[in-house]
């Protein structure tokens, strides 16, 4: 099986979002080891390209966050994690995409800029 | 006003300028670290060329582009860098700070200075990859570029603005060459020309070389306007590949504010192996001798950036003297063809010469310059005009005249003269000639002033005709030095000169 086609079965071991008990197990069977390997791997990929971590500076977010943040990754997993270091603020990792809107990233970027203007 | 109050004043007014820039990030992970190369899975963001940094602050750039990956190439060894580390683009492509404080330092490609003095951090950001200036910006070269070289200024002259590529086998000189020309380029109080700013790049060179070279430009007092950008063979093949591209980043700083660059690349055959290791590397298809199948655009894209701005665009300019070297002679390889086809004209040192004592060791017959006499001066033109064509006539009388044969009263004083013009020719290494200096010469070996020499005493003659003429007739080096056509009566002044110094020299 090439890896492409590890990759598809990978895919269809979805159902409606969710993994399929009855599919994985049948997958599991026609697999090597090093088969295996890539369809843990590609269904980890699969599971963190639907999941979206919130980190923020508060234990809990409040109503008004989760709803907007609800409303705007509509068919993710909403995962909330807490981080004080980012003073004030929210970072959203979406898969690869980092979106930074709190004040720690801020001063960092001020800091370069101070530090790339004089010698 | 206290000192602390002026830095938070300079700070206040800094950071009116600070923008937050871009808020997203877009990050990936580390699939396999082998060869310098790393294979990141995420960075579905990336663009090709683009800068990226490690978790360790490594850094590296984009060259591979697949459907589920990137390659990514290191700046340095990446041993640090393991399965698993997360990696994120900066958005930036690669550049290199431009700045005039760059003057008299030895940077890496990628600005670093390696001289161990400070760090140049303000400047304008000049990206290493950029396309070359078009027809619209440009203007024929029509200024020459003097190397103070005798047979370069005579017989192949280059112009400002123009790519002229020093091609030969290894040991014979071609450093010698391109050093001697920044050497050179010392601002001279009267003349009328911009002076030159020089930038070496030195590519997959030992490090003793390099140091060599610098230092030969410390003694000679060219650190004053040169720059060295160098990336020797133990740096990392991604700088190696980098190093040309850095150097005429910084040239185009300086042609952007209206100014003259003399760039050297020692040397592409060298940089040409470092991209063929890279694509090898990465796996992409080889061709003819290993080479990718984009090595010719490698290098075109690096010589077509020398330009000679026209008036409304600054009127700077980048002139180019790329390096190749050669194995056994051979100029038909594949990287030398390449080069030569891209560039303006070539000058080709032969071994032969050189093992026969002739240096700088060119060989006129296959050496050329395509555009460089259009910038030549009058006064150089006139007394050179006639050069090139008896040094070839006597280059085939002479392959005659081995057969031992009888040979006629005028065959053999044209073979004398050729003797004397292939000796006058002959100069030492790090010894560039004024061009006042070099016309009496070439005026005095090809008007036959020299025929009653001692071929062996030519060089004797010549250096102490230059100290005559200099302290005895000072008005005729001066009129020469203008660039000038001799007129009628200089030449007598000359004749008449030259004819009391040979009373004195031959006694």
């Amino acid at each position: 099986m090439t890896l492409k086609q590890i990759k598809k079965l990978a895919q269809s071991s979805f159902s409606k979002d969710k993994l399929d008990t009855e599919k994985i197990k049948k997958a599991v069977t026609l697999l090597n080891r090093s088969q295996l390997k890539a369809y843990i791997k590609y269904m980890k990929t699969m599971e963190a390209q639907r999941t979206v971590k919130v980190y923020i500076p508060l234990k809990k977010p409040t109503n008004d966050m989760d709803k907007k943040i609800k409303r705007t990754f509509l068919t993710k997993k909403i995962e909330y994690i807490s981080d004080p270091d980012l003073i004030a603020g929210i970072r959203i990792i979406d898969d690869d995409i980092i979106y930074e809107f709190n004040l720690k990233d801020s001063l960092e970027n001020l800091i370069t800029h101070l530090e790339q203007s004089y010698d | 006003m206290t000192r602390n109050e002026e830095i938070i004043k300079e700070l206040e007014k800094n950071l009116m300028t600070f923008s937050q820039g871009s808020k997203t990030k877009n990050i990936g992970t580390v699939e396999k670290n082998s060869d310098g190369v790393i294979i990141a899975s995420g960075l579905s963001l990336a663009f090709m060329g683009e800068q990226v940094e490690f978790e360790n602050g490594e850094k590296g750039m984009i060259l591979n582009l697949d459907e589920d990956h990137v390659s990514i190439i290191l700046f340095e060894g990446g041993e640090d860098i393991t399965e698993g580390d997360r990696v994120k683009t900066t958005g930036k492509i690669l550049s290199i700070i431009g700045s005039e404080k760059l003057i008299g330092r030895i940077v890496s490609p990628l600005g670093e200075p390696l001289d161990g003095k400070a760090g140049i951090k303000s400047g304008k950001s000049m990206p290493l990859e950029k396309i070359a200036p078009g027809v619209i910006q440009r203007e024929p070269v029509n200024i020459p570029l003097k190397t103070g070289i005798k047979l370069i200024d005579a017989i192949i002259p280059i112009g400002r603005g123009q790519r002229e590529l020093i091609i030969g086998d290894r040991a014979l000189g071609k450093t010698a060459i391109a050093v001697d020309a920044i050497i050179n380029q010392k601002p001279q109080k009267n003349s009328k020309f911009n002076p030159v700013i020089c930038i070496y790049v030195a590519i997959g060179q030992k490090q003793s070389t390099v140091a060599q070279v610098i230092e030969k430009l410390k003694e000679a007092g060219s650190m004053d306007y040169t720059i060295v950008v160098s990336a020797t063979a133990s740096d990392a093949v991604a700088l190696q590949y980098l190093a040309p591209y850095a150097g005429v980043a910084i040239a185009e700083y300086f042609m952007e504010k209206g100014e003259d660059v003399l760039i050297i690349y020692d040397d592409l055959s060298k940089h040409a192996w470092a991209y063929r290791q890279i694509s090898l590397v990465l796996k992409r298809p080889a061709g003819r001798e290993a080479y990718p199948g984009d090595i010719f655009y490698l290098h075109s894209r690096l010589l077509e950036r020398a330009v000679k701005l026209n008036k409304e665009f600054g009127g700077g300019s980048i002139t180019a003297l790329p390096i190749v070297e050669t194995q056994a002679n051979d100029i038909s390889a594949y990287i030398p063809t390449n080069i030569i086809s891209i560039t303006d004209g070539q000058i080709y040192l032969q071994s032969d010469l050189f093992n026969a004592g002739i240096r700088p060791a060119v060989n006129i017959g296959s050496s050329v310059s395509r555009v460089g006499g259009a910038a030549q001066t009058s006064a150089i033109k006139f007394t050179s005009g006639k050069m090139k064509l008896e040094l070839a006539q006597y280059r085939e009388l002479a392959v005659f005249a081995q057969f031992g044969s009888e040979l006629d009263q005028a065959t053999l004083s044209q073979l004398e003269r050729g003797k004397r013009m292939t000796e006058v020719l002959k100069q030492p290494q790090y010894q560039p000639l004024a061009e006042s200096l070099q016309i009496l010469s070439i005026w005095a070996v090809t008007s036959g002033l020299l025929d009653d020499i001692p071929v062996e005493s030519v060089r004797k003659f010549e250096s102490e005709y230059h100290n005559y003429m200099q302290r005895n007739n000072p008005e005729i080096v001066k009129t020469l030095s203008t660039g000038e056509k001799p007129s009628e009566e200089t030449i007598k002044k000359m004749e008449k000169a030259t004819g009391e110094f040979k009373k004195i020299f031959s006694l």
